[in-house]
C-alpha cells in the first residue's frame, strides 16, 4: 500500500501506488489488445490525464487504486474499444509454451520458487523444500536462489502472468486477469496438479513443519546466546589454556563462525514462520542484507580457515615434546599409581627406560618413575595437564603418553586389570618379545 | 459480476441501438466546427448517448481513417494537448445522408408504433 512508483501517461509523469500501477497497466494492456491503432491508446492515456485532473489528482498527488477504478468506470470495459465486426483480436504470442517468470503475486521472497512451481506445474511447497534441502547441502540453495532472482524477470504484465501459467494470451484470458478474477486464481487453476484434499493435507503438514523449524531455530539461537554470554563472562580466561596457543585470527574465526551460525539459525526461524504463514515475514531488503552478510562471513571464514589450519597444526607439532629417562632393570611394572588419562605403550629396546610424550610445558616433576627390587613403579597421579584450565579446555586429546621400553616383556600389576599384587600376563596391547 | 445487465435482452438491444446512432450523433456535434474529444464526450454524456467513453475512440478513429473527419492536435493551457476534430466535405455529405436514413427510420418506427397501438 505504501509503495509507490512512477508512471508516464501521455508523456506526463505520475506517482502511483504499486497496486494501482498493476491495475492500470493491466487495463491499458487489455485495451491495446482490442484496438488496431496505437494512436487510440495514446489518446486514451491523454484522456486519463484529463480525467485524473477532473477527479482531483494532479501531478503532485499519488494515484490510488480508487482513482484507477474511477478511470475504468469512465472509459469502460476494454472490449468497448473493439471496433464493430472485429473478430477476436491478435494474440501477442500464441503461447502453448510456458515461460519462466518470477511470480511476485505468490512470493514469499522474490517469487523464484512460486515461478518455478508455475513452470513445472507442482505445488510451490515442494520447490521451497528443495531449496531448503539444497541450502543445507553446502549452501547451494541460497546461491541458486540469488542467481535465479537476478536472471529471471518478474511477471509484470497480464500477458506475462498468463504466459507464466502456460495459458494462451487471448482477449478472454486477459479480461479474466483484468477483471481481477485475479491472476493468482488463474495461475493456480492453470497448474492444478494437486487436487483439493492433497492441498489440504499439504497445508496441515506444512504448518507442522513450520512449527518444527521455528522451534529448532529458536533453540539454536538460545544456545548461541547462552554460549555468547558464557564467553563474555569468561572472556579473561577463555581459550588461554586450550591445547594450542590462540592468536587473533583464531579468535576472529570463532566470532565469524558464531555470527554465521546465528544468521543461519535466524533463517531457520524465518523459514518456519514463512511456511506457517505462507508469506516471508520480513522485508526483502533485510533478507538481502542478511544473505549478503552470510556470504561475506562464509567467504572470510573460509579464507581464514585455509590460512589458520596449517599454522595451528605446525604450532601443535612444534609443541609436542618427548623426554626419555633411563631406569634400572625391572621385570615387573606396577601401574597402580598411574593417573586416569595417561596412555601406556610398551616397546622392546636394548635398554630399560621410560619415555614421556607431552604437549606444551606441563610440570613434569610431579611424575615419578622408580625401580626397586625389580619393580618399576610409575606415579603420575599428581600430574594434571589441565590444572590451570578454567574455561574452554580440551585436554583429553593431548594426554600424556608413557612409553615403557625394556628388552623383555615385563609383567604388569594393575588393579584395573587383575587382583592386587599378583603378576598378570602382559596385556594384549604390549608387543610380544621374540 | 460487474454489468451483469449486459446479458439481458433489453441491454443487448439498447447497446446495438446506441452504437448504430453514435456515428450520426458525433457527426451532428461536429457540424458547427472544431470540437475536441473531451467536449464530445461531455456532450454525449449529457445527452445520455454514451455510458462509457471506450466506445467513442474506435468510432472517431474509424471515421478519421475513412476520411470523414479531419483532426489536429492543439496545446492546452490546462492539461494535456487536445485533439480537435472537424467534418471534411465527405463527412458533411455522410451527415446529410445519415440524416435522411435516420428520419426515414424514425418515420417507419413511428408508423409501426401507431399501427400496433391501434390494435
Amino acid at each position: 500500500m505504501n509503495e509507490v512508483t512512477k508512471i508516464h501517461l501521455g508523456r506526463q509523469a505520475f506517482t502511483i501506488s504499486t497496486t494501482a500501477h498493476h491495475e492500470l497497466r493491466d487495463y491499458l494492456d487489455a485495451i491495446k489488445q482490442h484496438v488496431s491503432d496505437e494512436s487510440v491508446v495514446d489518446e486514451v492515456e491523454l484522456r486519463m490525464v484529463e480525467l485524473l485532473a477532473e477527479h482531483g489528482v494532479s501531478g503532485e498527488q499519488v494515484v490510488l487504486p480508487a482513482d484507477v477504478t474511477f478511470l475504468k468506470e469512465q472509459l469502460g470495459d476494454p472490449k468497448d474499444f473493439a471496433e464493430d465486426g472485429e473478430a477476436e483480436p491478435v494474440t501477442d504470442a500464441p503461447t502453448d509454451s510456458k515461460r519462466l517468470f518470477r511470480d511476485t503475486d505468490n512470493a514469499m521472497l522474490a517469487g523464484v520458487a512460486a515461478g518455478l512451481a508455475n513452470y513445472f506445474g507442482v505445488d510451490v511447497l515442494i520447490i521451497r523444500l528443495l531449496f531448503v534441502i539444497a541450502t543445507f547441502a553446502g549452501g547451494w540453495g541460497i546461491l541458486i536462489y540469488v542467481v535465479l532472482w537476478l536472471l529471471v524477470p518478474e511477471a509484470k504484465t497480464s500477458s506475462e502472468r498468463l504466459q507464466m501459467a502456460g495459458k494462451p494470451v487471448t482477449i478472454n484470458s486477459l479480461k479474466e486477469v483484468v477483471e481481477r478474477a485475479d491472476v493468482k486464481g488463474a495461475a493456480r487453476r492453470a497448474n492444478n496438479s494437486l487436487a483439493g484434499p492433497v492441498n489440504t493435507l499439504f497445508g496441515a503438514i506444512s504448518k507442522i513443519i513450520g512449527i518444527c523449524f521455528v522451534v529448532i531455530g529458536s533453540g539454536l539461537l538460545l544456545g548461541l546466546a547462552g554460549g555468547a554470554t558464557y564467553a563474555f563472562l569468561k572472556s579473561g580466561v577463555l581459550l588461554q589454556d586450550t591445547a594450542f596457543p590462540v592468536g587473533f585470527k583464531e579468535h576472529l574465526l570463532v566470532y565469524i563462525a558464531a555470527a554465521i551460525a546465528g544468521i543461519i539459525s535466524l533463517f531457520i526461524v524465518l523459514f518456519g514462520l514463512s511456511i506457517y504463514r505462507r508469506k516471508w515475514p520480513i522485508h526483502a531488503w533485510i533478507t538481502g542484507t542478511l544473505i549478503g552478510l552470510l556470504l561475506i562471513g562464509v567467504a572470510v571464514g573460509g579464507a581464514l580457515t585455509a590460512d589458520v589450519v596449517p599454522q595451528v597444526r605446525d604450532r601443535y607439532n612444534a609443541n609436542v615434546h618427548t623426554t626419555t629417562h633411563t631406569v634400572k632393570p625391572f621385570t615387573t611394572v606396577n601401574l597402580n599409581e598411574i593417573g586416569n588419562n595417561e596412555t601406556i605403550n610398551y616397546q622392546t629396546s636394548a635398554t630399560y627406560s621410560v619415555s614421556l610424550q607431552y604437549y606444551g610445558h606441563p610440570d613434569l616433576s610431579t611424575i615419578k618413575a622408580s625401580v626397586s627390587k625389580g619393580v618399576l613403579t610409575i606415579n603420575s597421579q599428581q600430574f594434571n595437564w589441565s590444572r590451570n584450565c578454567q574455561a574452554l579446555c580440551i585436554p583429553n586429546n593431548y594426554n600424556l603418553v608413557i612409553t615403557i621400553n625394556s628388552p623383555n616383556s615385563p609383567q604388569v600389576v594393575d588393579q584395573n586389570v587383575g587382583p592386587d599384587n599378583i603378576n598378570v600376563p602382559v596385556p594384549p596391547s604390549a608387543p610380544q618379545v621374540q | 459480476m460487474n454489468k451483469s445487465s449486459d446479458d439481458t435482452p433489453l441491454a443487448q438491444s439498447e447497446v446495438q441501438m446506441r452504437k448504430g446512432l453514435l456515428a450520426y450523433c458525433v457527426l451532428l456535434l461536429l457540424r458547427d466546427g472544431k470540437v475536441y474529444t473531451s467536449e464530445l464526450i461531455r456532450a454525449l454524456h449529457h445527452a445520455e448517448l454514451i455510458v462509457v467513453e471506450g466506445t467513442l475512440y474506435p468510432l472517431l478513429n474509424r471515421l478519421a481513417k475513412d476520411g470523414m473527419l479531419a483532426y489536429e492536435w492543439q496545446e492546452s493551457e490546462q492539461g494535456p494537448p487536445r485533439k480537435y476534430y472537424w467534418l471534411t466535405d465527405e463527412g458533411k455529405q455522410l451527415l446529410a445522408d445519415l440524416k435522411k436514413v435516420y428520419h426515414t427510420l424514425h418515420t417507419s418506427v413511428t408508423t409501426l408504433e401507431k399501427e400496433s397501438s391501434h390494435e
